[in-house]
C-alpha cells in the first residue's frame, strides 16, 4: 500500500511546513519527513554590506527570534573588531537577553504548548488554542502574559532602541548605560517576572504533572527519542544563555565534546537530502548515520531539554531546585522524552527571571564603562548564543574595508531538523496504526513537532481565524485516496 | 472617529513590505490617523490599538495569478483566503477576539486591504520595480 499521510500546513506553529508520513503495506508507519519552505538568498543579500549593518538586518530575518539573532550578530561583531565588552556592558546585554528569553518562552507555552494539555490533545482545533485556554483558565492569566511581555519589551527598547526588532547592538559594548532611576523600574519588573515564573511552573504542575494520563503521555515511547544533545554551558558547567562553551553529550549522557563556538566547523557538518531545502546538521566526527535516533546516532538536539541534559545544573538556586525535581520525575538523565521540553522551557525561563533579579542588584550595573572602543578589524568573527530554541551561530568574514564576504548562520531549528523528523516518526508509530488516521491522532503527531517550537523564517498565517489543516492520504501511485480538512 | 491604520510587512522580504509602504504614504494623506507599522501581529498591538474607534489593515497576501490586485475582505468572505503574510504572530481575527475577551476596548475592524504579491518571496530591502512603479495606483 505504501500510503502517504500529508499534514499541510502544520497547525498552530510559526511558519509553513508539512509532514509526510509514509505507511507500509499494512498501513503502519515506515518513515516520516518534515519539509520546510526555506527562504533562500539571505547570504547573497548580506554580501558586500558593511558588517556593522548585521545587527540591524538580522533581527528582521523573522519575528520569532529577533533578539537572539541581534545578540549573536553583536557578539560576532565583537570578534570581527577584536574587542571585548566591559563587565557592565555584559551585564546590560544579559539583562536584555534574559528579558527576551522570558517573553519568548511564555508565548510558546501559553500559545502553542498549553492548549494541548488544558483543552486536551483530542479537543477540536477550534477550541484547542489560546482563546480556548483563556476561556478555561480565566482572562487574568492572559492579562498577566501581556503584562510580562510589555515589561520585558520596555527593557529591550530601553537598551537596544526598539522591540520586537532591536537594532542597537555595537561591537565592544552597548549603546547606552543604565542609571540608578532605571535600576528602580527594572528591579520592579524583575520581581514581577520572577513571581510570574514561579506561578507558571506551579500551573504546569497542576495542569500537566498532576494528571496521570498526561504524565504517562509525556513519558510514553511515542514521545521518546534517543539522540545526542548540544548546549552552551558556563565555566561551572551550568546552563548559560548568553555565553560559554558548546558542550555535546552522547545518548548515554556521557560528554562527547566541549569546544569554543569558534571551533564549530570542526564539530558540526551538514547533510543534504534531496526532498528538503533544510540541511541536516550532524556531529561531524561521528559521520552521517541517517535520520534515526538510537545509541549510535549522530543527530543531536538543541533547546530547553538539551540544556537540562547537557549541563550539570541550572545557574540559579530556584531553577536548580526545579531541575532536580524534573530529573527525579524522569528517573535521571539524559531525559529523552520530547514533551519534557515544555517543562524544561519553564525552568529555563525561571533561570532567566532569577538571573535578571541578580543583575539588577549588581553595583556595576550603572557604571559608565560600557564600551571598548579600541576597534581593530580582524575580518572574521563567530558569535554564539543559546537562543530560546537552542544554539545559534553567526559566522561572518569581511574584506579589509569591513564589507561582508561570507555569512553563515546555523539556527536552532536547523540543528533540530534531523531530530524533528525522527520524533515525528516515533510519534506516528505510536498513534497511526494499521492505516487508522483521524484528527486527534494526527494532532498528537504534531505535538511532537511543536515541542521543538520550530521557527521558520518565512511564515504564512491563516487570515480567517481558523487553522488550516489538510490531510491527504496518498497511495503508492500518488493518488489521493482520502482528504481530511478542518477549514 | 479615532482611526488606527496598521501596515504589516517585513522590510527585508521584498514585496512583502508593500503594506508598510502604502500605510506610510496614506499617513501623509490622512495625518490624523494613528499609524502602526509592524512585521507581525503580536500581543503588544492590543495596547496600541485599544480605545480607537475604527481600524484598517494593509498587508501583502498570496493570490496566484493576481499580482498587484488589491483585495478588500472581512472575516465573512475569506473562504478562499488562507494566508496573510506575517513573520510571526497571531492572525488578526484571533488577536481582536483575544483583546475583547481580555476586556480591552478594541476598535471595529473596518477592512483589510490585501495586496497580492504573487507566490515568490525573496530577500530584498526594496520593493520590486513593478510595485515601485505602481505604488501611486495602489494608493489611489
Amino acid at each position: 500500500m505504501n500510503n502517504r499521510v500529508l499534514i499541510d500546513p502544520i497547525t498552530r506553529l510559526e511558519g509553513h511546513g508539512k509532514i509526510d508520513i509514509l505507511l507500509d503495506e499494512n498501513g503502519n508507519v515506515e518513515n516520516a519527513f518534515w519539509q520546510v519552505t526555506e527562504l533562500r538568498g539571505f547570504e547573497k543579500f548580506c554580501i558586500g554590506r558593511l558588517v556593522e549593518e548585521m545587527t540591524r538586518i538580522v533581527p528582521n530575518i523573522c519575528g520569532v527570534c529577533p533578539s537572539a539573532h541581534h545578540m549573536a550578530a553583536t557578539k560576532a561583531l565583537d570578534k570581527v573588531f577584536g574587542v571585548e565588552p566591559p563587565y557592565t556592558a555584559r551585564l546590560i546585554r544579559q539583562l536584555e537577553y534574559n528579558a527576551f528569553f522570558i517573553e519568548d518562552h511564555y508565548i510558546h507555552f501559553f500559545f502553542l504548548a498549553a492548549p494541548d494539555f488544558v483543552l486536551g490533545p483530542d479537543a477540536s482545533p477550534a477550541e484547542r488554542n489560546v482563546l480556548g485556554l483563556i476561556g478555561k483558565l480565566g482572562k487574568e492569566i492572559g492579562l498577566k502574559v501581556i503584562e510580562v511581555r510589555k515589561r520585558n519589551r520596555k527593557i529591550i527598547q530601553h537598551i537596544f532602541s526598539k522591540p520586537a526588532h532591536p537594532e542597537g547592538g555595537l561591537p565592544g559594548g552597548v549603546p547606552k548605560g543604565l542609571t540608578e532611576d532605571d535600576r528602580k523600574w527594572i528591579r520592579e519588573t524583575a520581581e514581577f517576572k520572577l513571581d510570574f515564573a514561579k506561578y507558571v511552573l506551579s500551573l504546569f504542575k497542576d495542569i500537566v504533572l498532576k494528571r496521570p494520563e498526561y504524565l504517562s503521555l509525556i513519558k510514553s515511547d511515542a514521545y521518546k527519542l534517543k539522540t545526542c544533545y548540544m548546549a552552551l554551558v558556563d565555566e561551572n558547567n551550568k546552563v548559560s544563555f548568553y555565553d560559554g562553551k558548546i558542550k555535546v553529550i552522547n545518548p548515554d549522557g556521557k560528554q562527547y565534546a566541549i569546544f569554543e563556538p569558534s571551533e564549530y566547523l570542526d564539530h558540526i557538518a551538514e547533510h543534504v537530502e534531496p526532498w528538503s531545502y533544510i540541511k541536516f546538521p550532524f556531529l561531524k566526527n561521528k559521520g552521517w548515520r541517517g535520520l534515526d535516533g538510537g545509541d549510535e546516532t549522530s543527530i543531536y538536539r538543541v533547546g530547553p531539554l538539551a540544556r537540562i541534559n547537557v549541563a550539570d545544573g541550572m545557574a540559579t538556586p530556584l531553577a536548580q531546585k526545579e531541575y532536580e525535581e524534573m530529573v527525579n520525575v524522569f528517573g535521571g538523565k539524559p531525559i529523552h522524552n520530547t514533551l519534557a521540553m515544555h517543562w524544561a522551557r519553564l525552568i529555563c525561563a525561571l533561570q532567566a527571571a532569577e538571573h535578571n533579579q541578580m543583575i539588577v542588584n549588581e553595583s556595576h550595573l550603572t557604571s559608565k564603562d560600557i564600551r571598548d572602543m579600541n576597534l581593530r578589524l580582524r575580518r572574521e568573527g563567530i558569535g554564539c548564543v543559546e537562543a530560546p530554541r537552542g544554539v545559534l551561530i553567526h559566522h561572518y568574514k569581511t574584506d579589509e574595508n569591513a564589507l561582508l564576504t561570507m555569512v553563515n548562520l546555523i539556527v536552532a531549528t536547523q540543528h533540530n531538523a534531523g531530530a524533528i523528523c525522527a520524533s515525528v516518526k516515533e510519534a506516528a508509530k505510536g498513534f497511526v496504526k494499521n492505516g487508522k488516521v483521524n484528527e486527534g491522532l494526527l494532532n498528537r503527531v504534531e505535538m511532537a513537532f511543536r515541542a521543538y517550537d520550530p521557527c521558520l523564517a518565512c511564515a504564512t498565517h491563516s487570515i480567517n481565524g481558523k487553522i488550516p489543516l489538510t490531510i491527504n492520504i496518498i497511495n503508492r501511485d500518488g493518488k489521493i485516496i482520502e482528504t481530511l480538512k478542518n477549514h | 472617529m479615532k482611526t488606527v491604520l496598521i501596515g504589516l510587512g517585513n522590510p527585508i522580504l521584498g514585496d512583502d513590505g508593500i503594506g508598510l509602504e502604502i500605510a506610510m504614504r496614506l499617513k501623509e494623506i490622512f495625518p490624523s490617523m494613528k499609524l502602526i507599522l509592524s512585521s507581525s501581529l503580536e500581543l503588544d498591538l492590543l495596547e496600541e490599538i485599544k480605545d480607537f474607534d475604527i481600524c484598517f489593515v494593509i498587508d501583502a497576501v498570496i493570490k496566484e495569478d493576481n499580482e498587484g490586485r488589491v483585495f478588500k475582505f472581512k472575516d465573512d468572505n475569506l473562504s478562499d483566503w488562507r494566508y496573510i503574510f506575517s513573520s510571526h504572530g497571531i492572525d488578526i481575527f484571533s488577536l481582536f477576539s483575544l483583546g475583547r475577551k481580555l476586556g480591552y476596548k478594541i476598535p471595529k475592524l473596518i477592512e483589510i486591504y490585501g495586496i497580492s504579491i504573487g507566490k515568490e518571496i525573496y530577500i530584498d530591502n526594496k520593493l520590486s520595480e513593478t510595485f515601485q512603479k505602481n505604488l501611486p495606483y495602489l494608493i489611489d
